[in-house]
């Protein structure tokens, strides 16, 4: 596979990416999702306006999309597969809305008041109970204060990282140290606590 | 449609990004990068998570240190006379009364008390040897881990445990209910350092919903300071 310097596959290799999967290349198709799996969450999340569960329905829809597109007809311009993909998200988002939409307008006066209902939907609910849960835990890992008001400021303040580091007197080397083991940590228990281990294409039936 | 970015973008574009406040063009632009760059879009992802948890979590707001203002005579003496009461009320109530605290699982330890690896104590009990064991530790920040091993282990229900602290002088006493033993069948719970520091533990382990089982004649630790 080619590899640029920033680590991004470049149009060659999506361009060998999609012959393979069109030639029934299963490894082909596990690079594919590994390559666009954030990426499609990310545009879904957004499309989605924060709506963690609906993404991750929906980025696990488009791949499926995107796989069959290109185990049948492939895609004329492989180098469009980012753009491809991501209009493939926000449209899955925008349908999914437009059925809520649609469902909206044939209840009774119950179902409506269970809808408007401003908690959110107890998948949702779920979701966001372990992520918490998970980031109590990486606070409770972390070695010291200092690192806990890093990630306080940062994330939830969103305060700048060059006014952390001259407040804690800190070294940008030090600070990226610290994001990047929580980042690390995060991912590792999230993959753990089964957030991307949805299986995929068996739920769809894989031919 | 939006092309892609041809470097990668910083973290003033990931945070407005992700605070929502990037044009539709510049967003789309971003969304492409991250779908050619998976690693940098994991990163993002990552960063999003922490953001949504942390709010979650309702962390209290972190100040900046600032410099202190120059404050007048009077509010310092108000301010050492506080420190003073605070500090009778804190000696009276840790010596004389109070209820103790413990916690389950590290979910449930606050915040103010996170801070580095608890100081861990495992309790196991081997051919009858006696159960009691006598600690040092640096200071009386932190938290105590205590891990036990019940002398008469019952599967899979939960246990109660009871830890009284110096029976005689404060009988100051905490009940945790619902413990799970562990894989390893280690019933683990947590106890701040302030707390514990110059007194002696008892802790008994019964099963949950049937006080009379006492799961053996219980444990004893006494806790010592280095310093102080």
């Amino acid at each position: 596979m080619t590899i640029n310097e920033v680590g991004a596959k470049t149009d060659d290799s999506n361009e060998i990416l999609c012959r393979r999967i069109q030639a029934g290349d299963l490894e082909a198709e596990a690079l594919l999702i590994a390559q666009l799996e954030s990426g499609l969450r990310l545009v879904a999340y957004r499309a989605a306006g924060g709506d963690f569960e609906l993404a991750h329905d929906v980025c696990q829809e488009a791949l499926v999309i995107i796989i069959r597109r290109l185990r049948s007809t492939g895609l004329e311009n492989p180098a469009m597969l980012a753009a491809f993909a991501a209009q493939t998200a926000r449209n899955l988002v925008t349908a999914a809305r437009r059925k809520v939409q649609r469902q909206r307008t044939d209840m009774d006066a119950e179902t409506i008041e269970r809808m408007a209902d401003p908690r959110p939907a107890a998948p949702e609910q779920l979701a966001r109970g372990r992520i918490a849960a998970i980031l109590n835990r990486i606070l409770a890992e972390l070695p010291g204060e200092r690192d806990r008001t890093i990630l306080i400021r940062f994330y939830l303040q969103e305060d700048d990282k060059s006014e952390i580091c001259r407040d804690l007197n800190l070294s940008e080397l030090g600070f990226n140290q610290v994001i990047f083991r929580a980042r690390n940590r995060l991912r590792q228990l999230l993959i753990e606590s089964g957030f991307e281990k949805r299986d995929l294409l068996d739920a769809e039936g894989r031919p | 449609m939006s092309s892609a970015l041809p470097s990668p973008p910083d973290e003033a574009t990931v945070a407005a990004y992700l605070g929502n406040e990037l044009s539709e063009p510049e967003a789309e632009a971003f969304e492409i990068y991250c779908l050619d760059h998976p690693e940098f879009a994991q990163k993002v992802e990552m960063d999003l998570c922490m953001r949504r948890g942390l709010r979650e979590i309702g962390i209290p707001a972190v100040k900046p240190p600032t410099a202190a203002p120059l404050r007048p005579l009077w509010a310092l003496a108000a301010g050492l006379g506080a420190v003073v009461v605070c500090g009778l009320l804190i000696y009276s109530w840790s010596h004389f009364g109070g209820r103790l605290v413990a916690y389950r699982n590290p979910h449930e330890i606050p915040l103010q008390l996170r801070g580095g690896s608890p100081i861990e104590v495992t309790f196991l009990r081997l051919r009858g040897s006696a159960a009691r064991q006598q600690i040092v530790v640096p200071g009386r920040s932190g938290l105590l881990k205590l891990r036990i091993y019940p002398d008469t282990p019952v599967g899979r229900e939960e246990y109660s445990a009871r830890i009284v602290l110096d029976p005689v002088a404060t009988a100051r006493s905490v009940n945790l209910e619902h413990l799970r033993a562990d894989a390893e069948g280690f019933v683990e719970l947590y106890l701040p350092l302030a707390d514990v520091v110059g007194h002696t533990l008892n802790i008994t382990l019964v099963t949950d919903g049937d006080p009379s089982a006492t799961t053996g004649p219980g444990f004893q630790l006494q806790v010592l300071a280095a310093t102080g």
